[in-house]
């Protein structure tokens, strides 16, 4: 009986432990966005502070735990520096439970990104080598697949998930 | 090519390969990458390129819409606008998915225009946005400007993606097929190349392989030529040895010296003949003429021996170039196994019994001369083949599965007696001996057992059981003659003592009659006894003539005059009414006989044929004739007669009631006297006929016969070295044919007749112990002219002898007395008076000591007792008729 209680005990405590920020997080309510809004997100989410949508502005989605990924693109010359939100970090913070994203960019170019790909190291990228990037430039989000660390994923597929100029993401 | 010039170029050949695979390889891939990435990059560079144009033709949707609502959004839009179609210009320029586009004429001096557009344009947007309209009219001409060059730029690949699209991908496809085409025929040279080259290689491995093979295969020709149990030579075409091994020159040592390669064959040949060393009836030249006509055909297999016995099987065959090859065995202990089975076969062939092998179906496999005349298995009829069954009876077959066979294989052996079943269908009795053999091997069960198979022996039975059948024969005679010798021995003891008594009454009745007046009533009664005691007499007299045959006295007679002397006795004997024929050869018919005994032997059969005949009209008939004996040419009789040498044979044959019965064997004579008996009475049946000798045997009613006249017939005909043959049929008669040898005819002269009886007083002593007999036998000696002194004893006799020995001229003893016997009587009067005539009378005469009587000296007389009186007398007479000294009266 003592042992099993011991056990419980340190598995009540493990679990408390890594699930407790996650579930603070998660019950954390959304900040309203002060700024211009460059990052909205619905769909099947639990956050929201818009509606049934979460609006990020520049400032908020830069507050959100940072992550950096240095690869290249066909689109790029060299090798860059990204960082910005992990998608995984993301979909976390707003509590998402689908399977399927539909992105969408400023020019209505939609692509279907599974949820699954947050798995990848998929960096929602506020920054290219530091400086934000403009719309002239494939700003102020594109979504970056860590290329170069991960050589098997470059092809037809993952170039047209890569998508910048990105406006929102809808879960479901 | 040396060897290490033929390495480096299947070296090099193979990194040429290697070198063309692997660059052909490398191509295919860079094309097939190539071919995708400019593919890939041509689809999505038309598309950044139609993203421009998008982008271009939005702006100016934007740029009109804030020109007519200044709202902020439409502001706010037009600069997103904006800055999206800006986004647009680097991506086609510079980004790697653009980068086939970029080769389309006129699409980088294009967009390098808009590129250096971009900020003029920029500058014109913020004063639009600033309030000034006047941009609005710059913007809008230059934007429609761009349209037209964006969209001619777009549409060239648009246009061309279906049709270029299409272009492009055949002109790969064909590149791709060329390619394979290249490949493949590269890779066919260069598998031809390598099988060229593979080819080359095994055939040199090959014949490398196939040397040292000729070589290996050579040097094991070699070590088996040597090391062959046979003499080999081989010679070629122009006739020189070539090859000859060991085993060769141990065959011929003699020849040793010039059996070796290069030495001409035909001078080989005649050294050999020459040297004496090959056993030849030709000589050198005429045996090699022969010797080489053997090697001039094809090839011939032969035997030769030589001249130190040993024997060489040669096999010669010509090779196809001319050679002759020749393989010598020495097959001497063959030879001699062959002429050793040879020998044996012959003794199996050469054995009186015969010999058959069977095979385990008990099939003749191999029948002896022997066995297959047993068989009557002679020319085409052979038995090899044939089931040992079949030359069985059928109650003989079912003996051969269920008992013999079996039995042989359990015991090694089964012998015993069968039935033989001939060619012709006779029979013969056979003994057989079949013998397993071990098994032969072969496979499969046979119906008689899974074992090898049999021999056997026959042998011819016939001769064995007529053998058998004769001493059967011979056994029962034996016993006939025992019974007969017993019967005898009690007879003449009987009669012995018997005739003494007799002799007394006959002598005492005698002389009642000779001293009785003639014709007085005591005289009658006296002749009355003397009648009686002769036929008391001759009972006894038949029995002992039965008994004791040979003890009578022969003397030579003429056998007509015994039979004529007989005649009227014979014929009073029969009834009147009986017709009695006498017939009588022309000669004499001189036998050495007792005339009392062949009287009586008359006398009996005539009786005999009386009583057969009885009340019947039938008629006896008595033939005497002369016979030759067997084998002498001419004669007629048949062999029931009298040849034979058996003692009793029983012939004829039941089924018609004949009987032909004979007894005593002939002594041998150079003729026979036939005396023949016979009547047509009621015949004998066989089983009385087989009886009819024996002593006491008899069918007559009691008081009638004795059962001794036949016996009596018998013993006096043996006795007489004769034969009596009986031939009956029940029914029709009976002949009994005496055949007694003949005796010299000039025997039968009559001795000189004696000196008139009386004249001479002769004086006899007689000596007997029974004074009855004595005193008859005196009595009677007086009555015949004799000077008799009769004395009881030995002693007495001797007494009276000495008294006055010059007196006594003849002593008649007994031979059995008390005291001094009659033999030491005759001895010591003997010893006194050589020529005295000394009669020793004995009812037996074998208890003579025949050597006693010799060593006595002198004439001794035997006379059987009763003593003959007329026997007596003549024997009285003839000894004093020649004595020197006449007694003068």
């Amino acid at each position: 009986m003592g042992r099993v209680a011991c056990v419980l005990a340190v598995l009540a405590v493990l679990a408390l432990t890594l699930a407790a920020p996650w579930q603070a997080r998660a019950a954390d309510p959304l900040p309203e966005p002060r700024g211009h809004v460059i990052l909205r997100v619905t769909g099947a989410i639990e956050i929201c502070n818009e509606g049934k949508a979460a609006a990020f502005d520049r400032a908020m989605l830069e507050a959100l735990p940072q992550e950096t990924v240095a690869t290249h693109t066909p689109w790029t010359e060299g090798r860059d520096t990204y960082t910005g939100v992990s998608l995984a970090t993301l979909l976390a913070r707003l509590g998402a439970h689908g399977s399927m994203i539909d992105a969408a960019a400023l020019n209505d170019y939609v692509v279907n990104i599974p949820a699954s790909d947050a798995r990848l190291g998929v960096l929602i990228a506020t920054r290219r080598n530091g400086q934000p990037m403009p719309v002239r430039d494939k700003g102020p989000l594109w979504i970056i697949y860590p290329l170069d660390s991960q050589p098997e994923l470059d092809g037809k597929e993952t170039r047209a998930k890569m998508i910048w100029q990105l406006k929102s993401l809808h879960i479901r | 090519m040396t060897r290490r010039t033929e390495g480096l170029g299947r070296w090099v050949a193979f990194a040429a390969v290697l070198l063309f695979v692997v660059a052909l390889i490398g191509a295919g891939i860079q094309l097939n990458r190539e071919q995708s990435v400019r593919f890939r990059s041509y689809r999505t560079g038309v598309w950044h390129l139609v993203q421009a144009q998008v982008e271009l033709l939005r702006l100016r949707d934007a740029l009109d819409r804030y020109m007519l609502h200044r709202t902020a959004t439409a502001r706010n839009d037009l600069q997103m606008r904006f800055d999206i179609f800006w986004s647009r210009i680097p991506v086609v320029l510079e980004s790697e998915e653009a980068a086939t586009i970029r080769e389309l004429p006129g699409v980088v001096p294009t967009f390098r225009r808009i590129l250096d557009d971009l900020p003029g344009w920029d500058h014109e947007l913020r004063r639009l946005l600033a309030g000034e309209d006047g941009a609005y009219t710059g913007l809008i001409e230059d934007f429609d400007e761009l349209v037209a060059p964006l969209q001619a730029l777009t549409h060239t690949p648009v246009e061309a993606d279906n049709l270029g699209g299409k272009t492009l991908e055949a002109r790969l496809s064909e590149l791709t097929i060329a390619f394979g085409a290249l490949f493949v025929a590269g890779a066919f040279v260069i598998l031809v190349l390598l099988r060229q080259l593979g080819i080359a290689e095994r055939l040199r491995d090959d014949a490398r392989f196939a040397a040292a093979q000729a070589s290996e295969a050579r040097r094991h020709l070699s070590d088996v030529l040597q090391s062959v149990d046979a003499g080999i030579t081989f010679v070629d075409a122009e006739g020189r040895l070539q090859l000859v091994n060991g085993q060769m020159r141990r065959y011929y040592p003699a020849l040793s010296d010039r059996l070796a390669p290069g030495t001409n064959w035909v001078a080989l040949l005649h050294d050999s003949v020459a040297r004496g060393i090959i056993r030849t009836s030709l000589d050198a030249e005429p045996w090699l003429a022969d010797r080489l006509a053997r090697a001039t055909g094809g090839g011939a297999t032969f035997e030769q021996e030589l001249a130190d016995g040993r024997v060489l099987l040669i096999g010669e065959r010509r090779t196809a170039d001319g050679g002759l090859v020749t393989v010598r065995t020495d097959v001497t202990a063959l030879r001699r196994a062959r002429v050793a089975l040879e020998h044996r076969l012959a003794a199996i062939e050469a054995s009186f019994d015969g010999i058959a092998m069977l095979d385990r179906e008990v099939r003749y496999t191999y029948a002896s001369a022997a066995f297959a005349r047993l068989l009557g298995a002679t020319g085409a009829e052979r038995l090899e083949g044939r089931e040992l069954e079949r030359s069985l009876v059928p109650e003989d077959r079912a003996r051969l599965a269920r008992v013999m066979i079996p039995e042989a294989r359990q015991y090694g052996a089964w012998r015993g007696e069968v039935t033989a079943l001939r060619a012709d269908g006779t029979t013969v009795p056979i003994e057989i001996n079949l013998k397993p053999l071990p098994d032969d091997g072969s496979a499969g069960a046979s119906r008689f057992g899974d074992t090898g198979g049999f021999i056997c022996v026959a042998r011819d039975l016939t001769e064995r059981h007529r053998a058998e059948a004769a001493r059967e024969a011979l056994a029962e005679q034996f016993h006939f003659a025992q019974k007969l010798d017993a019967l005898g021995r009690l007879a003449s003891g009987i009669a012995h003592d018997f005739n003494n008594i007799l002799a007394a009454i006959q002598g005492h009745a005698a002389v009642l009659v000779h001293d009785l007046r003639p014709g007085s009533n005591e005289r009658r009664i006296a002749e009355r006894i003397v009648q009686s005691g002769e036929r008391g007499k001759e009972l006894v007299d038949q029995v002992l003539a039965f008994a004791r045959a040979e003890s009578v006295e022969r003397r030579p007679v003429d056998l007509r005059d015994v039979v004529e002397g007989m005649r009227q006795v014979l014929r009073a004997s029969v009834p009147e009414a009986v017709p009695f024929e006498v017939s009588l050869p022309d000669a004499a018919v001189p036998v050495l006989a007792n005339t009392t005994q062949i009287s009586q032997v008359l006398l009996n059969l005539c009786i005999n044929a009386r009583d057969a005949i009885e009340d019947r009209a039938g008629r006896i008939v008595l033939t005497l004739a002369v016979v030759p004996a067997p084998g002498t040419p001419g004669r007629g009789a048949s062999p029931e007669d009298y040849a034979g040498a058996s003692a009793l044979h029983v012939g004829g044959d039941t089924a018609s009631g004949r009987t032909v019965l004979s007894v005593g064997a002939l002594a041998a004579a150079p003729g026979y006297a036939r005396l023949a008996v016979r009547d047509d009475g009621c015949g004998i049946e066989r089983a009385v006929a087989l009886r009819m000798f024996d002593p006491f045997f008899t069918t007559k009613p009691p008081g009638k016969g004795t059962g001794l006249g036949l016996s009596a017939v018998q013993g006096i005909t043996v006795g007489h070295g004769g034969r009596i043959v009986v031939d009956t049929r029940v029914g029709a008669g009976t002949t009994f044919t005496l055949y007694l040898p003949l005796a010299d005819p000039a025997a039968l002269a009559e001795p000189a007749p004696a000196a008139g009886r009386g004249q001479v007083r002769n004086g006899i002593i007689v000596v007997d112990d029974d004074e009855l007999v004595g005193g008859a036998l005196a009595t009677r000696l007086e009555r015949a002219g004799y000077e008799v002194s009769f004395c009881h004893d030995g002693e007495e006799a001797l007494e009276l002898f000495e008294a006055a020995p010059a007196a006594v001229d003849a002593v008649v003893t007994d031979l059995v007395m008390p005291g001094v016997d009659g033999l030491s009587v005759a001895r010591r009067m003997l010893a006194r008076r050589p020529d005295l005539v000394v009669v020793l009378c004995t009812g037996n005469a074998d208890r003579i000591d025949r050597e006693a009587l010799a060593a006595a000296g002198g004439a001794i007389e035997v006379l059987l007792k009763p003593v003959d009186m007329r026997v007596l007398r003549r024997r009285l007479r003839e000894r004093l008729d020649r004595l020197p000294r006449v007694a003068a009266e």
